[in-house]
Order: C-alpha cells, then structure tokens, then sequence
C-alpha cells in the first residue's frame, strides 16, 4: 500500500477575498518521505568524471583529490564506483567495480596528474560508459562532473550525451570549480539529465569537500523514483507557474494533458527532506464558501521496496470568504517561501535582460532583488547583487564569479527553512 | 444531486462539485458553512491587492505578492507593506447575486464594454488597446520610437527558458504561418526545431525565427519573444512566452509558459495579429 509520501498542503491564505475578478493564489504541496522509507537505502552505481586538465595544477587538484578521497569514504562495498579522469584524452582510472577495497581506490585518486586542455565530452562519454555496466533499476546511478574551465568545441556533445544519461536514468551532477566554466552549459547537462548543476568557489578548499560528501549522501538518500504530480484542476482554474521549491529553488515545467490535467515531473526524492512545490495558480470568481479547486496526486515508484505507481493524493480546498478581516490575513511560512522564489526569479530575469543587452532592465531587477534578500536576511547575496547592478551601470559588465554566485547561491535559499519555526 | 453554485448534475455523496470545486451537502470536513447574511459581497477586485503595482505602475494581478516587473511587495503580511484593508469595514450590503459577475466593476473595454481581465493590454473581445492599464502605443510619436529613448518602458523580455526540464524536444519543426488580411505567406525556416515567433529587435539582440514586424507586430503588440513553436514526438505545440499581450489559439488564451497543442488550420492570434498555422 501507498502511505510511503505523505503531501501536505498550505496556502498563502487561510481564505480568499470573494470578488468578482480573477486573483492569483499560491499552493504550497510539501512531498515529504515516512517513517515507511526511512531506512531504505538502495547501493549506488557512481561514476567521477574529473577535470585534470593543466588549469587544475596546484591547490585545485590537491583539494580535488582530497574531495574524491572523502566520498569514496562513503561509500560501501555494496556500491560500484568507477573514475574517469580527462583533459583532452580520457582514462579510465577505475574501471566499474565495488567499493570494496577504499585504500586501493585512493591510491589510484593520488597517482592523478594534471595536464592538457579540455574536452568534457570525452570524460562524459567513458563516465556513461562505466556507469551503464552497472545500470540496473535496483541501484541509484549517478555521475559526478567536475570541471574548472571551458570544453573546446564539443559542447553540443556534452549536451548530446547528458540527453543520453538522462534517458539512461542516470542523472549528472555537473560540478563548476572556480569561475572560468560555463554555466549555461553545465545547467544544461544538469537540466537535460535530470541532475543538478552547482558551483564550488576557488580558493576554498573545504567547499568541494564539503560538495563531493554531500552529492553522495543525497544519491544513498534517494529512495523515491520516477516521482511526478498530476495536478486536477476545476475549470476555470489555470496554473501560471509551478516551482519547486525545495531542495533546490527551480521553475518546473508543466506540461497539460488535457484542460483540466497538469503534469508536474520531479524525479529523485531523497528520504529526509522530501520535495515541496509551489503553485501559482489565477483563481475564477466564487461566490464565499469552501471549494475544492485541485486535486494533487503524486505518484512513484520505491524499487528497493519493489513498489512502483504508488500514489498519494490531497485536495486542496480554498475558502473565499466576505469577511475582509479574515481575507487580510496571511500564512508566513507560506510568504517566506513565496519571497524566496521571488528573489531567485528577479535575478535569473536580471541576468536574462543582461544576457540581451537590457541594461536598464537588469539593473532594476538586480536592486529588487537585492532589497528582498536583505529582507530575508541575506546580506552578503544582496550585496553581491547590488555590485553587479553597479558594475552594470558603469558600463564594466556583469562579473563572472558575482553572476555564479547568484545563480546558484539563490537557488538554494529554501534549504535554510529549517532554522526558520 | 444538483451543485447549489453551479447547477451543475453530481454523483450523490460526492464531497466537492467537480465543476465549480464548492463544497457539497457538507460533507467537506472541517469546512466552515458558507456565512449567510448578504450572502455574496459585491465584486470588489481590490480586496484582493491591487491590480497595478504601486512602486512601478505595471499591471499586476489582485493577490499576487510581488510585483513581476519591479518586485515590489503588494499584498498584506509581506515585510514593508501597510494593511491594504482598513480595519474596521461595516458589512457589506446584502442581495447582491451568489455568483459575482465577473468584471462587474470598472473592469470593462472602454470600446465594446466586454469584461477585461485586470492586466490585460488589449481587450480579449475587440482587441481594442486598453489604456488604463498600458500606454497607448505611443500614438503621438509620429515615426516608430527608437528603443533606446523613454518611450513609456516596454515590458522587458521574459525569461526565457529553452528546454524546459519534461519537455524532451524532437526533430525539426515544419510547417509555415499565414498573415490573415494580406494573406501573406511566412514560412518556417528549415532544420530548426524551434520556432520563435516575436518582433526584431537588434538593440536586444532579439532576432526571432519569424518576424512580425513587417506585419503588423509594432502596432499589433507582438512582443519581441513572444511565443515559440516547437515540436514534441508527432505533435506541435505552441507556448507563449510570457508576451505583454498574451497569445490565443482558437480565440482561447494561452496561460504563459505552458505549452498548447497547435494542429493545421489553427488560428493563433499574437496581440493583435492574426495568423493561420499550415502544416
């Protein structure tokens, strides 16, 4: 029986003006794990692809293999793990095998060398290639990409085969050290995948420890696949926007099945957090009382439980309401959350504006959401984001390190919830 | 049974009315009863916040939080905004009809009368520009305004999400667009899977697979991405991308970001201009 995810819902009011014109409401479904899934933990299938090319000579690759090092650490003799390293060649350093023999695997990270250029898709290719001996439903496949710098003429390739792992059911964890790579490319890996982009600051050697450890923990905390939403609406009732809110702040596709159906693809859940999701959705008329305006269904698979097509299900019921005292009245969790999204969206649209040459745009849009991350507490993120509205307005351009900051730094400004009561 | 909002037939027992969502019989539980005296309020828009944003003037929609243009909070409970509602507000007055009208405020096309959606640019009925809510476009300047000067600022491009995640794109998008009225013929480019329909701008740096400017776009309200067409195994679709004056097909308007099935012979409507998707 289903029972494994529990959804909750919350709405940024407890009732709804009752007007006459069409107003927007945000739906907050929180997907979080039971006590049910709590101790599975399926093995892993873990593929390292890493950059070692000449750039990473020094600190960069010391710290690098002190990262590896730590993650195989993690690792058990029931996972397989294998290591590829590329410049502008590739080796396979490990070919698959189980995790089984630790000071054997680290002694292969340490005898690593950097040398040559960049060309990512070589790595990528014999990463799949690895990955794919141990491909079965039964364990959580998963490539790890590092890279520190920009792969010469094959990013169409790059792209080509993060499409093919993402078929493959193999997400890529497509990592950027420092500030000279290229974001869009390593989103678009991520996005293609499924997987996650993110960015380690240089010069700072406990941050990509800290990354590796954490990537492989959230990969042996994944115990909920194929996860989608199936959002019913009533006529009349349209989504506008749907995010995911946590782990990771990002704007969701959804894609219709019919007028009144909307699917929502999230893929991995981890057991402990769970994902949220947030609904904007444009609300018809109603004359006060209680409606039911969606439905919201999850459904996954568990195969380590050999479950798949469980389904969890809540309604959403709105009340509008003629009493203006209770219509005034607002869910702070719910707003905190919402103010969040804001905040990444204003600045993904001021580098979007910058990116097309709307200099004026970029900038308004980099100082509003500079004035809602100080609201949220975030000063150095506003900081960041007023010095690249300045640098925008003397004429120097957006800097690479301050953009990556932003970009990924507000993409994760939900995972501080939990301090929040 | 019948739903008492709606009129429409439901399964007895059943909890919610599938086609209005209101609550049925009281079975919803832990639902408060529908408060009786005065039954519905008269429409009242602002209740919800405002429609245009008081920091920067763009049109926004009544219960939205921030302001999608600026990002300015608009409703209560938000840090740094004063109630929107005054305390101490008598009741309304009563027999107003249980279902509001919708748009019965000011809310209407000042050239047909049609309700409007607040925010809208252009009536959904006539298509007349609708001023209060976005400038005019710029009917003094005698010559097509250059972009960079204060033209009353055009909303800025949205953002633009290629790919998103769930929409694995396929093979190349075929097909061509007919201007109704001059009947002009715009063909899609070949070997391109997507299709980005808008009006050039090379200040932006916007170039879009078909430009509508030579065909009504400037005075038509085409924004500069406006729409893309792309396809998705055998089927077409097109989204609307985010554009000020929102893309229809079949005379149905588009929710912005979510893709639409597009077939031969569809009329899809760009603000004002009107073209006729032919496979």
């Amino acid at each position: 029986m289903a029972g494994e995810v529990q959804l909750t819902v919350q709405t940024n009011r407890p009732a709804y003006p009752a007007t006459g014109a069409t107003q927007l409401a945000y739906v907050l479904i929180e997907a979080r794990p039971t006590g049910a899934v709590a101790q599975v933990r399926m093995p892993l299938n873990f593929a390292f692809v890493l950059d070692h090319s000449g750039s990473m000579s020094g600190a960069k690759l010391a710290n690098l293999k002190a990262a590896a090092k730590l993650a195989i650490d993690r690792l058990g003799p029931g996972d397989l793990v294998s290591i590829v390293i590329f410049d502008d060649k590739v080796q396979v350093l490990v070919p698959s095998r189980p995790a089984d023999n630790p000071a054997a695997l680290k002694r292969e990270i340490d005898g690593i060398r950097d040398g040559g250029g960049t060309e990512m898709s070589r790595g990528m290719r014999a990463g799949l290639d690895e990955l794919r001996k141990g491909l079965t439903p039964g364990r959580v496949s998963r490539m790890l990409l590092l890279t520190d710098g920009e792969t010469f003429g094959d990013e169409d390739v790059c792209r080509k085969l993060a499409a093919e792992a993402g078929r493959s059911g193999i997400p890529i964890i497509a990592l950027g050290l420092g500030e000279d790579w290229n974001e869009k490319l390593l989103d678009d890996i991520a996005d293609a995948s499924r997987g996650v982009s993110d960015f380690i600051p240089d010069r700072q050697p406990q941050a990509i420890l800290k990354s590796f450890e954490e990537h492989v923990r959230t990969a042996q905390a994944t115990a909920i696949q194929n996860a989608q939403f199936i959002l019913r609406l009533i006529p009349g009732v349209l989504p506008r926007a749907v995010w995911r809110v946590t782990p990771l702040i990002a704007k969701l596709g959804h894609r219709a099945l019919s007028d009144r159906d909307v699917q929502v693809t999230l893929g991995d859940m981890d057991v402990g957090q769970g994902q949220s999701i947030l609904v904007e959705v444009l609300l018809p008329p109603r004359a006060p009382g209680a409606y039911r305006i969606m439905q919201a269904e999850v459904s996954y698979d568990i195969i380590a439980l050999g479950k798949t097509g469980e389904k969890a299900r809540v309604d959403v019921v709105l009340e509008f309401t003629s009493d203006l005292t209770r219509a005034a009245q607002v869910n702070p969790y719910v707003m905190n959350i919402v103010e969040k999204v804001t905040a990444h969206r204003l600045q993904t649209q001021a580098l979007d504006e910058a990116a097309v040459g709307n200099i004026a745009g970029a900038t308004q849009k980099l100082r509003a959401a500079a004035t809602r991350l100080l609201e949220l507490g975030e000063e150095e993120l506003a900081r960041t984001a007023l010095e690249e509205a300045r640098r925008l307005e003397e004429g120097k351009g957006l800097s690479s390190a301050g953009t990556k900051k932003l970009r990924y730094e507000t993409r994760k400004l939900t995972q501080k919830l939990e301090e929040s009561p | 049974m019948i739903c008492p909002q709606c009129g429409s037939q439901q399964p007895d027992g059943a909890a919610f009315c599938d086609q209005c969502g209101a609550a049925l019989g009281g079975l919803a539980p832990g639902q408060p009863p529908v408060p009786s005296p005065g039954a519905a309020v008269p429409p009242q828009p602002s209740l919800a916040g405002p429609t245009t944003c008081p920091n920067c003037g763009a049109p926004v929609i009544p219960g939205e939080a921030f302001c999608n243009n600026c990002g300015a909070p608009l409703s209560a409970g938000v840090p740094g905004v004063g109630a929107q509602v005054p305390p101490s507000v008598p009741a309304p007055p009563v027999s107003a009809p249980p279902p509001p009208v919708p748009g019965a405020s000011a809310q209407v096309c000042p050239r047909c009368g049609a309700p409007v959606e607040p925010g809208s640019a252009f009536c959904d009925m006539c298509g007349a520009p609708l001023a209060a809510t976005v400038p005019a476009p710029a009917p003094q300047v005698p010559f097509p305004p250059s972009p960079p000067v204060s033209v009353p600022q055009p909303p800025p491009p949205p953002p633009y999400t290629p790919y998103p995640p769930g929409y694995p794109t396929a093979g190349a998008v075929s097909g061509r667009l007919i201007v109704q009225g001059t009947n002009a013929v715009l063909p899609f480019p070949p070997g391109k899977s997507e299709i980005l329909l808008g009006r050039e701008d090379p200040v932006s740096n916007v170039f879009p697979d078909i430009d509508l400017t030579p065909h009504g776009g400037d005075e038509g309200g085409v924004s500069r991405r406006h729409a893309r067409i792309f396809a998705q195994g055998n089927q077409l679709f097109i989204e609307d991308l985010n554009s000020t004056n929102y893309t229809y097909v079949n005379q149905q308007k588009l929710t912005p970001g979510q893709p639409h099935p597009l077939k031969d012979g569809d009329e899809i409507r760009l603000g004002k201009v009107r073209l006729t998707y032919m496979g």
